[in-house]
């Protein structure tokens, strides 16, 4: 059996069930038919289970390296491992678009079959959106973006996989930051389906809740594994470049974070509800935004390997989206009106969040212009711009500070309240961090800083040390207050832990991203015996090793490290060479502590036995080790903010059906 | 077209003489004084790297990165000021050797524009949430206790009315 030709069936048969399920759901909301939702879920179903086949079919192929089939010729060959092999399926465009589409398929499949009983009448348009999205993406499968597209004649050895693609963060970073994307789905489904509706109800503010959570700490982990794996691979001693596609993968992070605040709003006093759909349709949009500049080459980016003519079908398909929220927005949207419009905005947690939404708001507008201007600089003045970290790096700093700002004031104002009231709190914080703050600038050597540099590092781990500390003092307070065992707190309250781990999270991170004012750095070319000498270190160049690992050659610069006349062990700066490949790859040489990191990578090299030497870029990262850590912080907190039972359910008033037959 | 200058003077480059080695600037490098030291950081840091995505020509040892630098290192020796060679560079290689926007004419909305945008936000929600409102009490019932009396016994009668007729 030809397999291809199957899969590319299964893939037609879901495009034509989704396009079936919009229809069914369309008609099912306008002439509120219960037995046509059941059939637009069964619709949603059956595109589920028939993409899973689908994708199963393309891994049997790539596993069985069968080259008739364009895309297995394209992305693997004989000797890949098989790790390689199984991520191989997302390496490319088509495959990449199939996981997009696998994984919708999966989430959209779950939210029809697992709805609140509040939402039943809503369901309708939820399908409505979820299936038209799946239609134009299966769409895609099977024309421009096909992944089962035939090579004929079916060549005897595949082109192998891009050899910076061969690690294990390119098996894990796509799955985890996709699952983020494509469950920016959910909650823009919902936003359409009560603007469509014409009300927000109680199951409504839950289940979005649950899915931008989920949304959320994929984003989260998968936006940071992206910036490990740039670390760790790219060789140029940084994490984060203000890529564009970084830029567009920090967007709807931004735009979900802010749904989930505005939702907690909602929750507590029934407020923001409209400000809540705008922002899960804006984190919609922008979650396909990425996708549409890497694979339309508008943009330049590390990630522009994937350029295609699917930019173009993209671009419409975003204006058409855009559009159509738009006008469905101004429609509709004035039938949404708050629960209860006797509250005040007063000196409150409430106001604190409308802040909070405001600082993500602005972070998310400069992160846009900065992606974006480029383009609209050539467009109307004729000449190309970049936009590249200096930009970015000026107005940081004070979003950064003022999300520390915001965190603290947010966790101690109270709901409702009409005057300050922690101004114990925030004093006693501020003198409790001051001997942290003097002892990390001490340790970590901020005082060796100068100028905005230093400005800028002191003021930040001050409000960070404040910020722990005002957080912590409520923590306490709060469990003090509800007397109650720990287990049964963890199980009660889950989502304020959660929430406070998550905040926590924020300030390491931010006292991690404050490292990059103060790294050093020292290129030096070394004949064997010579050393280098960068903050305190001792490096010493003992010669090349040549090794060979797998299929791989490695020529490593192995240094050994003293610091101050204590040893401090080796470190291995490498370049390898793959056997199909003429390009030297950057392994680099990592050593890791709580205060920094030493990174050192072997940047050009003279193998001759008489005259051997070796040019080592030698850079000292300072506190790197904190943004992972926040990274495993923000994943904690999502998944304990997530186990919440309690947290957005309230009574349901029992509504009469709707739908008659 | 870009390209084709960049081309073009790397092929010029290296047909002139031999290609500058990362060696050559290192040696360069240290025997500068720490002022002119620093002046080279911050030019070389606001300058893209042009065959690499998103570095400085600091942060980068490509070929065409090091003719740069060694251009940076030429001007400084010659006393020129930082701006000076910004704008040879500029000049040279167009706006796409910056790593930013002027912040001059059309270019200086890029830096404006967050700004702006912040104080407009923070006035709607001023606007909308903290601008302190009046509470307009409800209108008292205009009609008197008499009137209603006297609608309530024309009703009572005509009701009696009724009963006594049917």
């Amino acid at each position: 059996m030809r397999l291809d030709l199957f899969g590319f069936f299964l893939l037609f048969l879901c495009c034509l069930a989704s396009v079936y399920g919009a229809i069914a759901s369309l008609l099912a909301a306008k002439l509120k038919h219960r037995r046509l939702f059941r059939s637009a879920q069964m619709a949603s179903a059956t595109a589920m289970v028939l993409c899973i086949g689908a994708s199963v079919i393309l891994w049997i192929l790539l596993f069985s390296r069968d080259y008739s089939v364009g895309y297995v010729y394209r992305n693997s060959s004989a000797d890949l491992p098989l790790r390689y092999t199984f991520s191989a399926f997302w390496c490319a465009l088509e495959g990449s678009h199939l996981l997009w589409t696998l994984l919708l398929s999966i989430f959209s499949g779950i939210a029809h079959f697992t709805y609140s009983r509040d939402n039943e009448h809503m369901m309708p348009y939820v399908s409505l959106t979820l299936q038209s999205v799946l239609a134009w993406m299966f769409y895609l499968t099977i024309s421009t973006s096909d992944p089962f597209a035939p090579m004929m004649p079916a060549p005897e050895e595949g082109l192998g996989m891009n050899a910076l693609l061969q690690n294990g963060y390119m098996i894990i970073h796509p799955p985890i930051l996709f699952t983020g994307y494509t469950s920016c789905t959910l909650p823009f489904a919902y936003a359409i389906g009560a603007l469509c509706y014409g009300e927000v109800t109680a199951g409504w503010l839950k289940t979005v809740r649950q899915w931008s959570l989920v949304a959320w700490t994929a984003l989260t982990v998968g936006v940071i594994l992206g910036g490990r794996w740039a670390y760790v691979e790219l060789g140029w001693a940084g994490y984060w470049a203000w890529d564009p596609v970084e830029n567009s993968s920090l967007m709807p992070w931004l735009f979900i974070t802010a749904l989930l605040h505005s939702l907690l709003v909602q929750d507590k006093i029934g407020h923001l509800k409209r400000l809540s759909i705008v922002l899960a349709i804006l984190a919609f949009f922008f979650s396909f935004f990425g996708t549409f500049i890497t694979r339309s080459g508008v943009i330049s980016s590390v990630h522009s390997f994937a350029q295609s003519s699917v930019g173009p079908n993209y671009l419409a398909f975003l204006c058409t989206l855009l559009g159509a929220s738009v006008l469905l927005y101004a429609w509709r949207a004035p039938s949404i009106l708050p629960t209860n419009t006797e509250k005040i905005w007063g000196v409150s947690r409430e106001s604190a969040l409308v802040v909070t939404q405001f600082l993500l708001g602005i972070f998310a507008i400069i992160v846009f212009i900065g992606t974006m201007y480029p383009i609209l600089s050539e467009v109307i003045t004729g000449s190309k711009f970049n936009v590249q970290a200096p930009y970015f790096n000026t107005f940081a700093p004070y979003i950064g500070f003022g999300f520390i700002v915001a965190i603290v004031f947010g966790n101690i104002l109270r709901y409702q309240a009409q005057k300050f009231t922690g101004s114990r709190i925030v004093l006693h914080s501020a003198i409790g961090a001051l001997i942290p703050t003097g002892l990390f600038c001490w340790y970590g050597n901020i005082f060796a800083s100068r100028g905005y540099a230093f400005a800028v590092q002191v003021v930040g781990v001050a409000l960070v040390f404040w910020g722990l500390i005002a957080l912590t003092i409520e923590l306490v307070a709060f469990v003090r207050q509800t007397r109650a065992g720990a287990w049964q707190l963890l199980s009660r309250h889950s989502a304020y832990f959660g929430a406070y781990i998550a905040h926590l999270g924020v300030l390491i991170a931010i006292l991690g991203f404050l490292g990059n004012y103060r790294g050093m750095d020292k290129t030096q070319t070394v004949k064997p015996g010579d050393s280098i000498e960068l903050y305190g270190y001792k490096f010493t160049f003992h010669g090349l090793k040549f090794d060979k690992v797998e299929n791989t050659e490695m020529i490593s610069a192995p240094l050994t490290m003293t610091r101050d006349g204590r040893d401090e062990g080796m470190i291995h700066p490498a370049r390898s060479k793959y056997p199909t490949k003429e390009e030297l790859f950057n392994e680099i040489g990592l050593v890791s502590s709580f205060w920094h990191d030493i990174y050192a990578v072997l940047a050009d090299f003279q193998p001759d036995a008489k005259d051997q030497q070796a040019t080592i870029q030698m850079h000292i990262n300072p506190t790197v080790r904190f943004v992972w850590f926040a990274a495993v912080l923000f994943l904690v907190g999502g998944l304990l903010c997530l186990a919440d039972r309690f947290r957005g359910r309230h009574r349901r008033l029992e509504t009469q059906p709707l739908m008659e037959r | 077209m870009r390209n084709l200058i960049l081309v073009c003077l790397i092929a010029l480059s290296t047909t002139a003489g031999a290609l500058v080695t990362q060696q050559d600037i290192e040696g360069r490098l240290s025997t500068l004084t720490p002022v002119e030291r620093a002046e080279f950081d911050q030019i070389a840091d606001r300058l893209r790297c042009p065959t690499c995505t998103g570095l400085s020509i600091l942060q980068s040892d490509a070929p065409f990165s090091l003719e740069i630098k060694n251009s940076v290192l030429d001007q400084i020796k010659t006393g020129k000021s930082s701006d000076q060679i910004q704008k040879f560079f500029m000049e040279r290689y167009g706006y796409w050797i910056l790593r930013e926007p002027l912040k001059e004419g059309f270019h200086l909305l890029a830096w404006l524009l967050p700004i702006g945008i912040s104080i407009v936000a923070l006035f709607l929600i001023w606007l909308l949430f903290w601008r302190p409102r009046t509470r307009v009490p409800l209108q008292a019932s205009v009609r008197s206790e008499l009137e209603i009396l006297g609608e309530m016994e024309r009703a009572l009668a005509k009701m009696t009315g009724e009963r006594s007729n049917g």
